[in-house]
């Protein structure tokens, strides 16, 4: 154990850095760097070793997978300022009927698809605090309830897909994976795709909204309606198109990756297209705040500010978008420009004049928002999240880097072939040690610090995208148990002060409960997870 | 220390503009990448590196922004019940043992490759790509030395802010 005195140092600074409030980019890369300056003057570190740091930041930086990040960021902003999801939120309660579990639900369906579109926890968790709150307490469900709800369900952003955090575990357990099977000996391996652990983690996720709908129904099925539900007729026209057009952008961003037609990054900048289209089609009501103070739920729906003809050419334009995807896939309107016999068929013309119509809508769409400041608001609040993200894989590669100079992966090698049993334990361990680190740090850390170190060695003998929605799905677990779940921080921050923490620590519990046996199912059952990729993908 | 606080919030308009900039550039890149591609079978490289290049330009440049919008990632468990002093001087102290020294070292350190590919002006590693990768790998440099600028304000700032709370 002497031996590996600096790292047990370098790992208790480390967390007396991270509690004492200063930036964890900050002490991320601060701390190893000091350590390692402190080492070498007794000769524990040779410093030629950080010299290497800057081929790590390059290779972030020209790292193609992440580009798909930034453009998630900004469609998750786009959304959350457009405020598509608290005008769905309430349309779908509307018609579910007013009764506390009808709201509850409701509030669950809402976050499962935000979940999808956004996944940054930190926001989607105060959002719904601050919009469904309220409401879910006027109608009588428990405060208990409600917040163990919006807390887990803030979360599932994580673990469904498209999430961010799917695509950094993505880009860092293949890595991990073709080193695994290079060291086993296997030199051809199939590669692990961000597709891929998206197909994996879809069922998964499913089953908890499923579990946590049950938990919610079974909760509530007895409790009376404190005000009188709202009987004001509601047109299903009303909900269908506060509901439809997030649904089909879910569907199109996360079925042109699942059917395996675009990367990521490809499917990110579609999911922006779209959403500047749906928010376009709301944009005055986005761009004032007073319609809207924090902690209200408007009864009646707002009434619609954008003129007519802007939701009609906006909606207009997602059926041009969706018409020269379905030209595509019947194969007719390929323009060929490349060939030498190019043609002027009927489907090339047709699709020439629907790409034309799309970039107008688009264009259209953009000058919209920008004028109304929208859209620059959102580019500027998508730079900060990303380059707080980009900071924290930056810091991550300047600690792996001094936790290898210190021969911190040989130790870690040791410790895991050290472990009684077979491979199962390696992973439980592993698990464990993640579920611990997520009490102090957040998942972009834990994934790059965590991944790179064990990865390599795992995944010669375990499925990669067992392994990787394993990790989600206990990322997600770490994040919601008390004391130090980050989403309990979020959500405190939301909450009103009557709502005590201890409240709040209570209520999360059989929702932890929930995720633990998720877990379990997951460990015990792999096909849960790697059925679907193996069905989409071979 | 006027002219320091002044310079550095000129500075950081500048550079958030560059971002959000970049960001559009990203998305409207992408977009007419996946446009080429899908409909017309067309492959762009040229587009897809102007995309990887502002994106890698991105990643660097947004540090400096997330760090005077105080936006990066804290861990506020004791935080939270410190006073604005205590607050303020582990931002100092953040800034002074941690900020100044990463950066500046990651400068030392950068110099000769960024230097070896000005000399040869490095261009992108895809056939037809574009060239000037040495403009881009110098936005590393460039963007610690921001953040070096941004440290040295928000230090001045965060011992005002100790100060004022005596």
């Amino acid at each position: 154990m002497i031996e590996h005195g600096w790292l047990i140092f370098l790992g208790l600074s480390l967390l007396a850095g991270i509690l004492s409030g200063i930036p964890v980019m900050l002490i991320l890369s601060g701390v190893p760097v000091a350590v390692a300056f402190f080492a070498s003057l007794f000769g524990g570190f040779d410093l030629s070793f950080l010299q290497a740091y800057p081929q790590r930041a390059y290779g972030v930086m020209q790292n193609s997978l992440l580009i798909a990040v930034p453009l998630f960021v900004l469609m998750g902003v786009l959304l959350e300022r457009s405020r598509v999801a608290e005008r769905t939120l309430m349309q779908v309660s509307r018609l579910l009927g007013g009764s506390p579990m009808a709201l509850a639900l409701s509030v669950l369906l809402i976050s499962t698809l935000i979940a999808a579109s956004t996944g940054i926890i930190g926001a989607t968790i105060v959002m719904l605090g601050m919009i469904s709150l309220p409401a879910m307490r006027r109608v009588g469900v428990p405060d208990s309830t409600a917040s163990g709800l919006i807390c887990a369900s803030g979360t599932l952003g994580q673990i469904i897909p498209p999430s961010i955090v799917l695509i950094l575990l993505g880009d860092q357990v293949s890595n991990a994976y073709l080193d695994a099977q290079q060291r086993a000996g296997n030199f051809a391996p199939d590669a692990v795709t961000v597709g891929d652990l998206f197909a994996g983690a879809l069922l998964p996720g499913l089953v908890l909204v499923a579990l946590y709908g049950v938990f919610v129904t079974l909760r509530l099925a007895r409790t009376p309606a404190k005000i009188q539900p709202d009987t004001t007729p509601i047109s299903s026209w009303d909900v269908f198109r506060e509901v439809v057009p997030p649904i089909m952008l879910i569907l199109a961003v996360l079925g042109s990756i699942l059917v395996g037609v675009a990367t990521p990054t490809e499917a990110a900048a579609i999911g922006v297209a779209g959403t500047l289209l749906i928010t376009a089609a709301r944009v005055t009501s986005a761009s004032d705040e007073h319609s809207h103070p924090a902690g209200s739920f408007p009864h009646q729906p707002e009434e619609r500010r954008s003129p007519a003809w802007l939701r009609h050419s906006m909606t207009g334009t997602a059926l041009v978008g969706f018409a020269l995807v379905s030209l595509r896939i019947s194969g007719t309107g390929r323009i060929n420009l490349n060939s030498a016999e190019f043609s002027f068929g009927g489907g090339s013309l047709l699709a020439l004049a629907l790409t034309v119509l799309l970039l107008a809508g688009l264009v259209l769409a953009v000058v919209v928002l920008t004028r109304s400041g929208v859209f620059g608001a959102a580019l500027s609040q998508a730079v900060q999240v990303s380059g707080m993200i980009f900071g924290i894989i930056l810091a991550a590669s300047m600690l792996s880097l001094v936790f290898r100079g210190f021969g911190g992966d040989d130790w870690v090698h040791e410790l895991l072939t050290g472990l009684p049993g077979d491979e199962r334990t390696m992973l439980l361990f592993t698990l464990l040690v993640i579920f611990l680190m997520g009490f102090v740090l957040e998942f972009v850390e834990i994934v790059f610090i965590v991944i790179p170190l064990v990865g390599p060695i795992l995944l010669q003998h375990i499925d990669p995208v067992w392994f990787a929605v394993l990790v989600a799905l206990n990322l997600q677990t770490s994040f919601l148990t008390p004391p130090f779940g980050f989403a309990l921080f979020y959500y405190r921050s939301a909450a009103p002060a009557e709502i005590s923490t201890g409240t709040i620590y209570r209520a999360i519990i059989p929702f932890v409960l929930i995720q633990v046996v998720t877990l379990g199912v997951v460990f015990a059952w792999p096909p849960l997870a790697t059925w679907l990729p193996n069905l989409l993908f071979g | 220390m006027n002219l320091l606080i002044k310079t550095a919030s000129h500075v950081h308009s500048g550079t958030r503009r560059a971002c959000q900039l970049l960001l559009g550039m990203i998305f409207i890149g992408q977009l007419t990448v996946v446009i080429l591609r899908y409909v017309f079978g067309i492959g762009f490289i040229e587009l897809q590196d102007a995309v990887a290049y502002s994106f890698a330009t991105l990643v660097v440049l947004g540090l400096p922004v997330a760090q005077v919008r105080d936006v990066h990632v804290r861990v506020d468990v004791f935080r939270a019940h410190q006073g604005i002093r205590k607050q303020a001087r582990f931002d100092q102290l953040g800034i002074f043992a941690f900020l100044i020294p990463v950066f500046g070292l990651t400068i030392y350190w950068v110099w000769p490759d960024v230097a070896y590919s000005w000399s040869i002006r490095e261009a992108s590693v895809e056939t037809g790509g574009l060239p000037g990768l040495y403009l881009v790998k110098s936005m590393l440099p460039l963007a610690c030395a921001l953040m070096i600028l941004q440290g040295l304000a928000s230090f001045v700032i965060a011992g005002e802010r100790a100060k004022n709370d005596d």
